[in-house]
């Protein structure tokens, strides 16, 4: 977990990350973008540190999921995240989170309680992986695809469900084709996001986002045969 | 910038290599193949135009896990142009317990 000091323009800020490997060796160092608890908790240092010298959160998502093996488990993965969603929501300091690759469920979301949250274009964030859901659901993984779908987890489903606030343009065919390109329109976003922030008195701030994730979610409930 | 071809993109790589045989034809015999090298291109724009406006969820799960999709590293480095050396953290000891972990433990991430 990637995080440190920056500045945006002339904004100083705090950066917070996840990053996956381009290769074997580097992926084996990251840990294939699964953060174990330790990553969550130096994020939250970062964040408080953040906090205490009243400079925004940039946080950029990109992470399969939290790493869920043993030694997660036991070093507390679940109550390292949940600490992060619990502090982040009062966290006096405004927070723009960008999912920018992979959005993985809990991995995601311990950095990912914001002001804002954006998403780049051919980004996904979902509950689950694709092939983990098809795994659970058909007991096979080769019908990722079709969970893939199901799980409305691109960026145009987010927007319209209220999942995320704004999608960032790519450049066509993926930002893979032109990383400066990629990188000016995050830019932009983060700018116009964390200008708005900044300006809103940081109690509005508080109540907007505790009250955007409380809203999050919907549902409905079938009607009975006869009506009632 | 070269970047590895997904699948779903071979269509369009298809007609790049049958577009680059047509000019290089043109070329070795001299014969002017001007129009068709035209409606080439145009047929090689719709194409990537169809495909890229209609991408399915799963496709889009693909692009974001690009081998050369950017990384934090590097969209902070050009999205934040003054950056302090933001990510002077990353190789702490406390990130990187990093027993055994699988090529696929990434995929089976749930939490």
């Amino acid at each position: 977990m990637p995080c440190g000091l920056a500045k945006l323009g002339a904004q100083r800020c705090v950066v917070i990350a996840q990053q996956k490997g381009r290769d074997t060796k580097e992926n084996v160092k990251r840990n294939f973008g699964c953060a174990y608890p330790e990553g969550y908790r130096k994020a939250l240092r970062l964040m408080r540190l953040g906090e205490k010298f009243k400079l925004p959160v940039i946080s950029l998502i990109d992470t399969p999921g939290a790493y869920p093996g043993i030694g997660s488990e036991e070093r507390h993965i679940a109550e390292a995240i949940a600490v992060n969603l619990r502090e982040m929501m009062t966290l006096r300091v405004p927070i723009i989170a960008t999912v920018i690759g992979e959005g993985g469920s809990g991995g995601a979301l311990g950095i990912g309680v914001a002001d804002r949250v954006l998403i780049l274009e051919n980004a996904y964030y979902s509950v689950i992986s694709p092939e983990a859901c098809s795994a659970i659901l058909w007991k096979d993984r080769k019908h990722a695809p079709e969970a893939a779908e199901a799980l409305k987890l691109t960026s145009h489903d987010l927007i319209r469900l209220g999942v995320v606030d704004e999608i960032v343009p790519e450049p066509e065919g993926g930002a893979h084709r032109d990383h400066d390109l990629a990188a000016a329109n995050l830019g932009a976003a983060l700018r116009r996001n964390l200008k708005r922030a900044l300006e809103t008195p940081i109690d509005d701030l508080l109540k907007e986002r505790y009250a955007k994730f409380r809203k999050l979610g919907n549902f409905a409930e079938p009607k009975s045969k006869n009506g009632a | 910038m070269e970047s590895q071809p997904l699948d779903f993109e071979k269509p369009i790589l298809e007609l790049q290599r049958r577009l680059q045989e047509l000019k290089s034809h043109s070329d070795k015999h001299e014969i002017d193949f001007d129009s068709e090298v035209e409606s080439m291109e145009l047929k090689i724009r719709e194409t990537r135009r169809e495909i890229y406006e209609n991408l399915t969820a799963w496709q889009r799960v693909q692009i974001a896990r690009h081998v050369q999709r950017p990384l934090p590293s590097i969209t902070s480095r050009a999205a934040l142009p003054n950056g302090l050396s933001c990510m002077a953290t990353a190789s702490s000891a406390t990130t990187r317990p990093c027993p055994a972990a699988s090529p696929n433990s990434g995929r089976n991430a749930v939490s």
